[in-house]
């Protein structure tokens, strides 16, 4: 028995060292995974990078699975996505898995980039992996957005169009660039296959090459180690520096600081599975039809804050902030690490840093959540779905009544809350009779002014007189009606 | 490790030329020189040939000049005067494939005879599909909450300008509109 | 031995069926409906109706269509035409797609009927219900009637009183069609606390003739807005 089992063992190693002589696979995996780190590098802060490198092979696992089914065909690509969903085998949790696989990726990618910045990674002599890294932070996204265009339904098709009018806002060469990025005059089957092609093609293709640019650089400057308040970068001691604590406290990456990065992998992939268990795929929603004009549609989670920003702009800075802002943020990252190459690393001592960054997550996150929320968005079809409260029609005389109804009629409650229930872009008119007066609300509703419309030319002088007297009564109870001050104050003198 | 077989001459004893190649002789170094040159000079035909065929492809839209079309909204008696509706056509512009995207909607006002104004469906601020209310006489955008009047004036709302709007002619009783471009504001009138 | 079978067969039993309970997986009710394959009376209600004519739980500013004798005036054809294409100048929009609506002409069938389900003859008054149109009465008649069924509330002269208020005042007047004001007279604001024909005086129900007379003193009290009566409402598109 021995030794025929040592005959396997010898054949085994003399077939590896055979490939090994080939391949060079010992040296390889000793240059990579077997690369010296910084003890203090096998931090539970350093397993971003790894996991969104996990997320990205699982969106290219995931991805290609459902290319098996889909046909990126503006004729077709609906049909299939709802073959996908509801018929497939599994379909459904495919779409699932890649559609939250790419919500964790981008956000586990910004936690990579925050952690990067906080702890001063991006400093000498790691400017190429920062800067790769931006490049794959625009990667990432760009593969998000064109992925949101694969699921071609009603949110995918407008989504282009509000790509399409940015992009129209450049100066000079603006229809170009339109006609460019949509392969065509209009929206349509080559703009779909123009997306797919970036998706699937160009998109990936980039993305893996920079990434292993990411990790050559991870290879040859090393993996930052964990800064310690007071030590200083300098641009002319550093590398010595690296090099001492590596000797000092180096182990092989694998298998003596991996583990960390494993654990979080089986997290990050739990949670993916989990959030496509529970949650399942995103859409489709109604199908990529411009005749269906009842949209209202509203990009993927990570770019919310972008609609919320396009919202909230000033009109005359908006074109703008549209096309600057991002390339004066571009320039911003990409000066960081020669800007700010040296001295401190650790947060602790860097309150800027971590101020912007607070800032930074803050803003995000508020955009975010009123993009999810959209207040000034109408609510298209309020005017005639949303009823009022009985204490906003009880008592009322019969030309108030006819005030309420006008109120509906003429699509107010489409931008203005009435009991709770109503638009949002408007102030809330449950108790306007407080606020205002019967002329002041005469003038409002005849002129508009503010972020109404004037309507002056749009109701009969009963409709105003109605809608006036109606309002004036939504006034709560025990409190007194508005009264106009400059009149109370004139007549008493 | 890529470097390894550089570091390591013997590895290379197949150098054929290399023996003597120390002591290379000036008329095999200008002709070496020349080689090369020739080599990158028929790349860089090779690569021409190639490479402005592909730029051409990918930047076809750019050299074509735009093409627009008149194209039938059906009899003008579809649109009551003082009314504005909802029309549609199919875009001069089109592939066989292109499925529901080839049918774009557009809103039709009729001030009275022969008098319209043609409303684009997108939003002059970020190109989502405007709704006409009939009874406020507004357009309302369900994105941002632009508004325009029934005149496609702007009346509220982030658009930096009204409605985006067809030409438009009467023709045998039809109305036809010129169309097969998506409006945006570097192309305001279609 | 056993093991190695059962394990890919727990997995097998595992991985597909309980895919299907997954709370994530869409079932075909999740799909996406176009507004007008939207075929449930209730969604339909409720997205088109419900603002200004309530559903007997909350008022509104409308009348309730939860009103057996409002219903019971009403043909299905005449409800149909009045959802079709509106009332011409006042507050009640064109819902047909035709009249620059959204809904199908099904639609409407649908909501027709829904609301005609609403319909119960086992709750109307006793007394011979005046018909839903009829010509204008006598004016000065009208005004007696007033003041012996409606006054009470509305005050002598229509002005308003201490539980309701004016019916004459010449906004409101502009505002309702003399259709209107008829069926009001006859089915009153049940929701709101206005009696019917039958009960405004308790075992005196007005008479077909009467409800005429009311609606023409009522439409008689119209100004125009230069305070001129009467005033004919222009039609608007």
């Amino acid at each position: 028995m021995k030794p025929a089992a040592q005959k396997i063992a010898d054949l085994g190693l003399s077939v590896f060292n055979w490939v090994d002589d080939r391949l060079h696979v010992r040296k390889v995996w000793e240059s990579t995974a077997g690369h010296h780190v910084p003890q203090s590098a096998g931090s539970w802060f350093y397993v971003f990078g790894s996991a969104t490198l996990l997320c990205l092979m699982m969106q290219l696992v995931t991805g290609t699975l459902l290319a098996l089914v889909y046909v990126p065909s503006a004729d077709e690509a609906y049909a299939t996505l709802e073959y996908l969903t509801y018929q497939q085998q599994l379909g459904w949790f495919l779409r699932a898995l890649h559609y939250w696989g790419s919500d964790f990726m981008v956000g586990i990618m910004c936690l990579h980039m925050t952690q990067v910045f906080l702890w001063g990674a991006y400093k000498y002599p790691r400017e190429i992996t920062w800067i790769s890294g931006l490049v794959l932070l625009v990667l990432t996204l760009g593969l998000a957005f064109t992925g949101q265009v694969m699921r071609f339904d009603e949110d995918a098709y407008w989504g282009l169009g509000i790509g399409a009018a940015i992009v129209g806002r450049v100066p000079f060469v603006g229809q170009q660039l339109v006609d460019f990025m949509l392969g065509g005059q209009i929206i349509g089957s080559e703009t779909l296959s123009r997306f797919f092609a970036l998706h699937v093609f160009v998109l990936p293709g980039s993305i893996l090459a920079v990434v292993a640019l990411h990790l050559r650089m991870v290879l040859t400057k090393g993996i930052n180690e964990y800064p310690v308040p007071g030590m200083v970068v300098r641009r002319e001691t550093y590398d010595k520096e690296y090099a001492a604590i590596l000797k000092k406290e180096g182990v092989p990456f694998f298998p003596k600081a991996i583990d960390k990065d494993i654990i979080a992998a089986a997290f990050v992939i739990g949670g993916i599975v989990a959030c496509a268990c529970i949650f399942g795929p995103k859409g489709p929603s109604g199908p990529a039809d411009p005749l269906h004009i009842d949209s209202s549609p509203r990009p993927d989670f990570w770019f919310l804050w972008i609609f919320a920003v396009a919202a909230l702009m000033p009109e005359e800075i908006e074109t703008f902030a549209l096309l600057v802002g991002p390339v004066i943020i571009g320039i911003i990252l990409v000066a960081l690490p020669f800007v700010n190459g040296t001295g401190e690393k650790s947060w602790r001592r860097r309150p800027m840093a971590v101020i912007v960054v607070i800032l930074v997550w803050v803003s995000l996150g508020m955009l975010t959540y009123l993009g999810a929320t959209s207040p000034w968005s109408p609510v298209m079809d309020g005017w005639s779905s949303l009823p009022v409260g009985k204490e906003q029609i009880a008592g009322r005389s019969p030309l108030e009544l006819q005030g309420a109804v006008t109120l509906q009629f003429k699509q107010c409650r489409n931008c203005h809350m009435v009991d709770g229930l109503g638009g949002e872009r408007g102030p809330d008119l449950t108790d306007v009779g407080m606020r205002l007066t019967a002329p002041q609300l005469a003038r409002q509703v005849v002129q508009g002014g503010g972020n109404m419309p004037a309507y002056g030319q749009n109701l009969s002088p009963a409709e105003v007189e109605a809608l006036v007297a109606y309002m004036t009564t939504l006034v709560p109870e025990g409190v007194p009606p508005a009264q106009d001050f400059t009149l109370t104050k004139a007549a008493k003198q | 490790m890529n470097s390894e077989p550089e570091k390591d001459p013997a590895a290379a004893p197949c150098a054929c030329s290399g023996g003597e190649s120390n002591a290379e002789s000036p008329k095999k170094k200008t002709r070496r020189e020349f080689m090369l040159a020739l080599g990158f000079g028929l790349n860089a035909v090779a690569g021409a040939a190639v490479g402005i065929p592909i730029l051409g492809y990918l930047f076809s839209s750019l050299v074509k000049p735009h093409q627009l079309d008149w194209v039938s909204l059906g009899p003008i008696d579809k649109f009551p005067e003082g009314t504005t509706r909802l029309a549609e056509f199919v875009n001069p512009v089109r592939r066989s494939w292109d499925g529901k995207t080839a049918s774009i909607p557009c809103w039709v006002r009729r001030i009275q005879g022969e008098q319209f104004q043609v409303f684009a469906i997108n939003c002059a601020h970020l190109g989502c599909p405007v709704r006409w209310f009939q009874e406020s006489k507004l357009f309302l955008c369900p994105c941002h909450g632009g508004a325009y009047y029934e005149d496609g004036e702007r009346a509220a709302g982030p658009p930096p300008r009204g409605l985006f709007t067809y030409q438009f002619k009467v023709k045998n009783g039809d109305l036809m509109i010129l169309a097969g471009s998506l409006p945006t504001l570097a192309q305001p009138n279609i | 031995m056993t093991a190695a079978r059962a394990i890919p067969a727990l997995l097998a039993a595992l991985a597909l069926p309980s895919c299907d309970w997954m709370p994530g997986k869409p079932t075909l009710a999740d799909k996406w409906q176009a507004p007008s394959e939207i075929t449930s009376f209730t969604e339909l209600y409720n997205s088109n109706c419900l603002g200004c004519h309530a559903d007997g739980r909350s008022i509104a500013g409308s009348n309730t269509l939860k009103d057996p004798l409002y219903l019971s005036l009403l043909a299905p054809e005449k409800l149909r035409e009045i959802i079709a294409a509106g009332i011409n100048g006042h507050s009640m929009p064109a819902f047909a797609k035709e009249n620059g609506g959204q809904l199908t002409d099904q639609q409407i069938d649908i909501l027709v009927a829904g609301i005609m389900e609403w319909r119960d003859p086992s709750k109307l008054p006793a007394a011979p219900i005046p018909p839903y149109s009829a010509p204008l009465g006598d004016v000065a008649a009208g005004n007696a009637a007033f003041a012996q069924y409606c006054a009470s509330c509305h005050g002598a002269d229509g002005n308003g009183g201490e539980k309701a208020g004016s019916v004459v005042n010449p906004y409101y007047l502009d505002l309702v069609s003399d259709q209107y004001l008829r069926t009001i007279a006859i089915a009153g604001r049940p929701e709101l606390g206005c009696p019917d024909f039958a009960h405004r005086v308790p075992g005196r129900p007005m008479s077909p003739q009467e409800v005429s007379d009311v609606t023409a003193w009522l439409v008689s009290r119209r100004v125009n807005e230069f305070g001129q009566p009467p005033q004919t409402i222009p039609n608007q598109p």
